[in-house]
């Protein structure tokens, strides 16, 4: 997360583009946060839009209690949770035929390659989905979106320590689910995301 | 040696960087000595790879796509930021107003009634002064979004306006603890004293009983 202060101070007196480098700067974190819930590039798009959107309007209250990107994943989180709850209700379990599940973000792999990998997407969001609220969040910030123990504690409103605590047991619920699901952590990509993580 | 609970807990942390160099000659001991912690921690790191490949960016024009839903503040929003107590008593007598021109025989048509929403009128009304034709040019220019639901005739009770600033506090991503809440004089509006768990800095919330809007006021 950075320091948004003066970006913040000018879109909240209205200038856009401040507001559009603030967008630039947490489009990345935002998206893949709704990505991760959602599973769904369209609707992770909507739900990161919806929040922008939202924080628009409510920078006239914003009072720096928090930090912008706390407050920011906050928003984004409830979003999340409203959205996800909504669509399990009415769609039921992610299916791993999903024709809109996401990309394979890579160069050029075969057909073969993109099969093999889209369906291993798949698995992997789907034991995701199915993890409980507070292990799928703190995983995604973390592993997709690459917030540190600090700010995860800020966002999540807990101690680093149950930050530390929490992420081994979401780790260990996640490989359980998966090695009860198929050979995915027999074989692991051997050509990883191209500079798809934030530092 | 260490439990495989405890080892667990240090193969995350590995993972991060968070591991002190003492807990690492920990980890090492424990798995030179257990097969299934060693199976966990290549299961992890093989976990970590797959995790960070779902990572993904929005569309080219996400941005742009964002810019053109705002909307730029105009003098209308301005004036409903501006909102204070004074504004609340224009407010109530404008609803008052309202309420009578709905509820005369000579009162407005359908399409009058239809787009007397609550949040907007009063302040209309500050504006305007309450002259009929430009109330409805203003009506006119309102966004779909903007509209409220008509005004309540009762004053919300402390419970309707507590849980009315417990949403507005979840949906603004703000985590306070809320103190009981005190009705004005004028049994206008309820407000709140709230403190941030995180900075421990007090805000007042107003929340307004005739269209159930919330404003914040930081305390310094």
């Amino acid at each position: 997360m950075r320091d948004d202060r003066l970006l913040l101070k000018q879109a909240q007196a209205g200038d856009l583009k401040a507001f559009e480098a603030l967008i630039q700067l947490h489009s990345h974190g935002v998206y893949n946060l709704a990505l991760g819930y959602t599973g769904r590039p369209h609707e992770a798009e909507e739900i990161a839009q919806t929040v922008f959107v939202k924080v628009w309007k409510a920078l006239p209250q914003f009072r720096g209690g928090s930090s912008f990107s706390t407050w920011l994943y906050r928003l984004t989180i409830n979003a999340c949770t409203d959205h996800y709850r909504q669509e399990k209700k009415r769609r039921g379990d992610l299916s791993l035929d999903d024709p809109d599940l996401a990309p394979i973000p890579d160069t050029a792999p075969s057909p073969e390659e993109i099969v093999i990998r889209r369906e291993e997407q798949a698995i992997l969001r789907k034991a995701l989905a199915e993890l409980p609220e507070q292990h799928r969040i703190i995983l995604i910030l973390r592993e997709l979106d690459g917030l540190d123990y600090k700010e995860l504690a800020q966002v999540l409103d807990i101690e680093v320590g149950t930050v530390k605590s929490r992420l081994a047991r979401a780790r260990r619920a996640l490989r359980d689910k998966l090695l009860t699901e198929g050979n995915l952590l027999e074989d692991p990509p051997s050509n990883p995301v191209k500079g798809g993580m934030v530092p | 040696m260490i439990s495989c609970e405890h080892c667990e807990e240090l193969l995350s942390a590995r993972l991060d960087g968070e591991l002190s160099q003492e807990d690492a000659l920990l980890l090492k001991e424990h798995l030179e000595q257990c097969p299934d912690c060693r199976k966990l921690d290549r299961d992890l790191t093989a976990l970590r790879t797959h995790l960070k490949a779902l990572s993904s960016q929005p569309s080219e024009d996400f941005a742009s796509a964002i810019l053109s839903q705002l909307e730029v503040p105009t003098m209308q929003s301005e004036n409903k930021k501006k909102k204070g107590p004074w504004a609340v008593i224009a407010c109530a007598a404008a609803a008052v107003v309202l309420m009578v021109a709905v509820l005369s025989p000579f009162g407005g048509s359908e399409g009058d009634t239809a787009s007397a929403e609550a949040g907007e009128a009063p302040a209309s009304a500050d504006v305007t002064g309450g002259a009929p034709a430009e109330d409805k040019a203003l009506e006119e220019s309102r966004t779909e979004e903007e509209a409220d639901p008509l005004p309540p005739i009762e004053p919300l009770t402390e419970q309707e306006a507590l849980k009315l600033l417990q949403n507005y506090l979840i949906d603004m991503g703000l985590s306070l603890d809320i103190e009981p809440g005190d009705l004005s004089p004028d049994e206008s509006f309820w407000s709140f004293t709230a403190r941030s768990k995180d900075t421990g800095e007090r805000y007042l919330y107003s929340v307004y009983c005739i269209d159930g809007f919330v404003e914040e006021i930081m305390i310094p």
